[in-house]
């Protein structure tokens, strides 16, 4: 359970038992079963914030002064002093794994320090003997040099380092397939640790923004296939994205489903928007007709590359459908909903060769029913959460058909009152409704 | 036991974060004391580098050679292009192979481009100078003021030793450009 939750418990528990709602006896078996609050968390977190902020600045100020370029220090003294800072951090790292195992704060400090530093270290040497090559061959082996300490320190912001420097290295690589393609190797090598730190405490800031990272980067990559593969046929890119933002939703969902707040489920929320954000774009003409107009050249691209990607697109539909198919058999309502955008986008694209016109009202139906779905589990549940996201959905959707249509601007303006109006009095009826239950 | 696996382990990924800038340095200071020396013309311009800071672009005069014979080659294909002294004493081109010379003054380079004759064009291992912050806009503006009078004389020695080159300094007007700057602020 969630720290805080808990800890909520914990503080009505004694007002409980006084009211007689509940015996001593459960109230200490609700103890038994739940454990001790961790009661350091809060002041943990900004100690461990405090440090890789710290750590942060020191390895960026020493990498901007290395950048200066001292031109007055000898050969052998640019050595020195390129190796030093990071001579430094690895001592300071065995210090630390020797004497200070279990102190996260210290872990991830000093991991960051010695991970800029690897980077400083090469920068300089560069320098030094003005050695050709572009900045991105040069993040790569700083990369690979960083990627052991995650594992070896048991360290979550240098693997955000790590998925954010192969994130740049792909998206330099878009137009070479054959090199862009080693991306997911690359990004493999981190997802034991992320699944580690998920076991570990799957609440935690620092996984939340490992989650993040990935997932931001799981679209880098998946950016190179589409524009591989749309040479071929023009709605991959409607396809692939739709089963990301799908799968990231759903597994938020299956995941994440004791937490009600949403910044401790970032995958969920990054899914959420992403689904949102493809419904409402095939709703417009744009993507339907963009295959229409670029039938799939003759003849398969059989690169052995195009194949890893047409394999990798395979899996992913697959996954996205799969799991769709697991919420409709449990009957999960809202995740069905959400989840049917793939199998959607499969027949759109069939349904798109008779007329662009069908797939766009397919949509429409979908992000209607997804909304008044939404705002109707939203009022039966008494959650003003999703009643809110179920509106502002709906909102966007009929603002978005109003400005693609030739309506005039008196009308466009009272429909952007009306759905103020709706808002408002729909929050204002249900926490009157509250009100009267309690 | 699994502490001192992981101490094992990081002892070995700290000597491997040592090894390869040490391993970068090495390999240049060779070159430095045993590499030949050769003059490459070249055109400076200044771009910067977010992590090694203000750098020299060259782009060298001599980065093209005859077209070999008999021999199909591909853009960014690995080649070997051997290195002479015109009457001038700058280096240029005289050919490329696909396999390793026997004669030691030779460059690794890749094809980059094909001209509209028998020319290949080629990415030299040879394309910056670094220098420091407030230097590198007024070593740029000293080649500028030289081009203009039409002397067009900075040129790089570059060491080359087993087709790998490191650039030992820049010159403009037979003077290496820190001390020319240096005068100019005197």
């Amino acid at each position: 359970m969630d720290n805080k939750a808990l800890q909520w418990l914990y503080q009505e528990l004694p007002g409980l038992i006084n009211k007689g709602v509940l015996s001593q006896t459960t109230a200490d078996k609700l103890h038994e079963y739940y454990g001790e609050l961790k009661s350091t968390d809060k002041k943990s977190f900004t100690i461990i914030f405090c440090s890789v902020l710290g750590a942060s600045l020191i390895g960026l100020g020493i990498i901007l002064l290395f950048a200066h370029n001292w031109e007055q220090l000898s050969r052998p003294m640019r050595v020195c002093v390129s190796l030093s800072p990071l001579i430094i951090g690895q001592i300071l790292a065995f210090w630390v794994l020797l004497k200070h195992p279990t102190s996260h704060a210290l872990k991830e400090s000093v991991a960051i320090f010695v991970s800029l530093m690897v980077g400083a270290a090469i920068a300089l040497v560069s320098q030094t003997y003005n050695i050709s090559g572009e900045m991105i061959d040069f993040i790569l082996s700083w990369m690979l040099l960083i990627v052991p300490l995650v594992y070896l320190m048991e360290v979550t912001i240098p693997a955000v380092i790590y998925v954010a420097g192969i994130s740049t290295w792909v998206c330099y690589y878009w137009d070479v397939p054959q090199q862009a393609i080693i991306f997911w190797p690359l990004l493999a090598v981190i997802v034991p640790h992320f699944i580690w730190s998920l076991y570990q405490d799957r609440y935690d800031v620092r996984a939340g923004i490992l989650a993040v990272v990935i997932a931001v980067s799981v679209c880098f990559g998946m950016e190179q296939i589409t524009l591989n593969l749309n040479e071929m046929w023009h709605g991959f890119w409607i396809i692939v994205y739709s089963s990301i933002a799908t799968i990231f939703y759903l597994l938020g969902i299956w995941k994440f489903k004791s937490i009600s707040t949403n910044w401790q489920r970032p995958i969920h929320c990054f899914g959420e928007i992403g689904v949102f954000i493809m419904m409402l774009l095939l709703t417009f003409r744009f993507p339907w007709d963009l295959i229409q107009m670029h039938q799939p050249i003759v003849g398969w691209n059989l690169s052995w590359v195009s194949f890893l990607n047409y394999l990798l697109t395979l899996l992913l539909v697959g996954t996205a459908i799969s799991m769709f198919f697991r919420c409709v058999k449990h009957k999960d309502l809202m995740s069905s909903l959400f989840g049917a955008l793939p199998v959607l986008v499969v027949i759109g694209c069939g349904l798109s060769v008779i007329s662009t016109a069908i797939p766009m009202l397919l949509f429409d139906i979908f992000v209607f029913v997804v909304s008044t779905m939404q705002i109707t589990i939203g009022i039966r549940t008494d959650n003003l959460r999703i009643v809110n996201q179920g509106m502002f959905m709906l909102a966007v959707f009929i603002l978005m058909r109003f400005f693609d249509s030739d309506v005039n601007f008196i009308i466009k303006g009272l429909v952007f009152i009306a759905i103020g109006i709706g808002f408002l009095m729909t929050n204002v009826t249900i926490i009157r409704r509250r009100k009267g239950v309690s | 036991m699994k502490q001192k696996l992981i101490i094992g382990l990081l002892f070995i990924l700290v000597l491997l974060q040592i090894a390869s800038p040490l391993s970068m340095i090495v390999k240049r200071e060779l070159v430095l004391k045993n590499g030949i020396a050769f003059r490459f013309k070249t055109v400076p311009i200044d771009p910067s580098d977010p992590f090694r800071g203000r750098y020299i672009s060259l782009r060298v005069e001599a980065n093209k050679a005859p077209k070999p014979q008999g021999v199909a080659l591909e853009l960014g294909q690995k080649v070997y292009a051997q290195i002479v002294v015109d009457e001038n004493g700058y280096a240029e081109i005289s050919q490329i192979t696909t396999q390793k010379p026997k004669a030691p003054a030779f460059l690794d380079a890749k094809i980059s481009s094909f001209g509209d004759g028998n020319e290949v064009f080629l990415d030299l291992p040879i394309d910056r100078y670094y220098m420091e912050e407030k230097a590198a806009p007024q070593a740029e503006k000293i080649y500028r003021e030289h081009s203009e009078h039409d002397k067009q004389d900075a040129y790089v020695i570059v060491k080359v030793k087993n087709g790998f080159a490191v650039v030992e300094g820049l010159y403009i007007g037979g003077q290496k450009i820190e001390n020319l700057l240096l005068k100019r602020l005197k």
